[in-house]
């Protein structure tokens, strides 16, 4: 089912089931979402990336055993990005 | 070349170059950064110091810039090692806006923050450094510097930095010098004879130099354990009822063996805790003092006389520091828990929703702490396993936190 902006506003406004709302936090601007005729919210991702450290596998095969996959601290390294500031996520 | 004018600008020359490399650390908000520029530039003017001492200078010249610089190591690395580490990715970064904003509201706008984990349990605050005026570094245990839950222990080391602020060690050093003499002369004057019978009572009543010599260690751990007992009701003016569960997760039921002299014993100290709260209007539950256990006194007569003196001193003037906690809590705009903030962020947790709108630190550490110590929490959330439920937690704590601050930047956009 696809929502009209307005619908989105509706929802996130006064939702029709309070135990189950749609949410999206933070909305910066809730009247933009109702005028903006889309029916579509541009998000912004969160402050947390992991990227793959590359040097330490040379193949991640997702179809691998999940014993025999290395744990996430192995094949990854965090980063936190604040507000406002440039990551690159490829290259 | 004199060989120890060499090794003292090759040293200044290294640290200058670690320096460099520190730079380009992910720092993820500018303080550390700061530091590190203004370390650098101390170095450089290190270099030039030793740079300008002649080869063919006096003995006692090359000795005192060389044994300058050695001490200038000894007093940066570790504060070095400190900036490093706070760019580390187990901190909770989602934490530093919110107690940068704190933190500037009780010591001043231009206040830096450096949060870091440390490999040091107790967390703890570095003060007085020289080089770094305006900055305050706080230190959190490195296997907890994740938890939010714990973020409210740095009310306390915030409450050093205050006391250090306010000079308060000035402020209530007449008045634990006077609280001593009085202790040592009305109440305890059989057992100091006894010990020290050289000493007669008039030297204590004259401030004469051969009792100071006695009393001195007692004023001493006094003062120290007012400063732990301020920061502690200052921790929890800031964060209210989750300072005193950080506090019980962190450290209850205390540690083996023998007290610290600079703290008050931990039964005191959790009593001092339960009187301040009282006057906070900070709820605790009555067994509250039964998870933490007594811990050893000292057994050597004399430290034992001169810390239960400094204890007597330092437990009368639990009103006055609990009444200056909350003189500076009014002189400065410190937001204070609101019970019903605080439950509509709990409403938010409980339908696994971080916050929607801006809430203030401590409302949402107190949320929080709430929800963690709710058993029925998610019962009916089959999402949310039973494993998962701390995790879950603590990132709805961090996004709200983040959330607040997102809007409290829009705020000031606009």
């Amino acid at each position: 089912m696809i929502l009209k902006g307005e619908d989105i506003y509706r929802e996130l406004t006064s939702p029709k089931d309070a135990n189950d709302p749609l949410v999206i936090t933070p909305m910066l601007d809730l009247e933009g979402i109702k005028n903006s005729g889309s029916a579509s919210v541009d998000m912004r991702l969160g402050c947390w990336f992991l990227t793959f450290r590359q040097s330490r596998i040379g193949v991640f095969d997702v179809y691998d055993k999940h014993a025999d996959i290395p744990s996430e601290a192995k094949l990854t390294k965090s980063h936190y990005v604040p507000f406002g500031v440039e990551f690159i996520k490829a290259s | 070349m004199d060989i120890t004018i060499d090794h003292a600008r090759k040293r200044i020359a290294a640290i200058r170059a670690e320096i460099e490399r520190l730079k380009q650390s992910e720092f993820p908000y500018t303080h550390p950064r700061d530091a590190l520029d203004q370390l650098g530039k101390m170095f450089e003017r290190q270099q030039a110091v030793l740079e300008k001492v002649s080869p063919n200078a006096p003995a006692s010249v090359i000795f005192t810039a060389c044994s300058t610089s050695v001490y200038q190591l000894f007093v940066y690395v570790p504060i070095l090692g400190f900036i490093l580490r706070s760019a580390n990715v187990r901190n909770a970064f989602e934490t530093y806006a919110p107690l940068l904003r704190l933190t500037r509201s009780i010591l001043g706008p231009d206040t830096k923050l450096i949060i870091s984990s440390e490999w040091a349990y107790s967390p703890h605050v570095y003060q007085s450094i020289t080089d770094l005026p305006g900055f305050v570094l706080i230190g959190l245990p490195a296997p907890e510097s994740a938890n939010p839950l714990l973020i409210p222990l740095a009310g306390h080391e915030l409450g050093h930095a205050v006391w250090k602020a306010e000079n308060y060690s000035t402020k209530f050093g007449k008045q634990i010098e006077d609280g001593i003499l009085k202790e040592i002369t009305n109440n305890r004057w059989k057992e100091y004879e006894a010990l020290f019978p050289q000493v007669k009572k008039e030297h204590y009543l004259n401030n004469d130099i051969i009792a100071r010599t006695i009393w001195i260690a007692a004023y001493t751990y006094a003062l120290r354990q007012a400063e732990e007992i301020f920061c502690d009701i200052f921790g929890m003016r800031l964060f209210s009822e989750a300072y005193l569960r950080a506090f019980e997760y962190l450290i209850a039921p205390g540690v083996p063996g023998e007290r610290s002299v600079l703290y008050p014993n931990m039964e005191r100290r959790v009593l001092h805790l339960m009187e301040a709260a009282k006057a906070l209007t900070v709820s605790v539950e009555a067994t509250f003092t039964s998870r933490f256990k007594a811990e050893d006194e000292p057994r050597e007569s004399t430290t034992k006389l001169l810390v239960s003196t400094a204890d007597a001193v330092s437990a009368a003037l639990v009103p006055d520091l609990i009444t200056q906690v909350l003189d500076i809590a009014l002189s400065r705009v410190i937001p204070q828990r609101a019970f019903a903030k605080v439950e509509e962020v709990c409403a938010g947790f409980g339908k696994v929703i971080p916050t929607t709108m801006a809430y203030s630190v401590t409302d949402i550490l107190n949320a929080g702490w709430s929800c963690y110590l709710n058993d029925d929490l998610w019962k009916n959330y089959q999402q949310v396993q039973e494993e998962n439920r701390g995790r879950v937690l603590k990132d709805l704590m961090l996004k709200s936190l983040e959330v607040s601050e997102a809007f409290e930047r829009s705020r000031e956009v606009q």
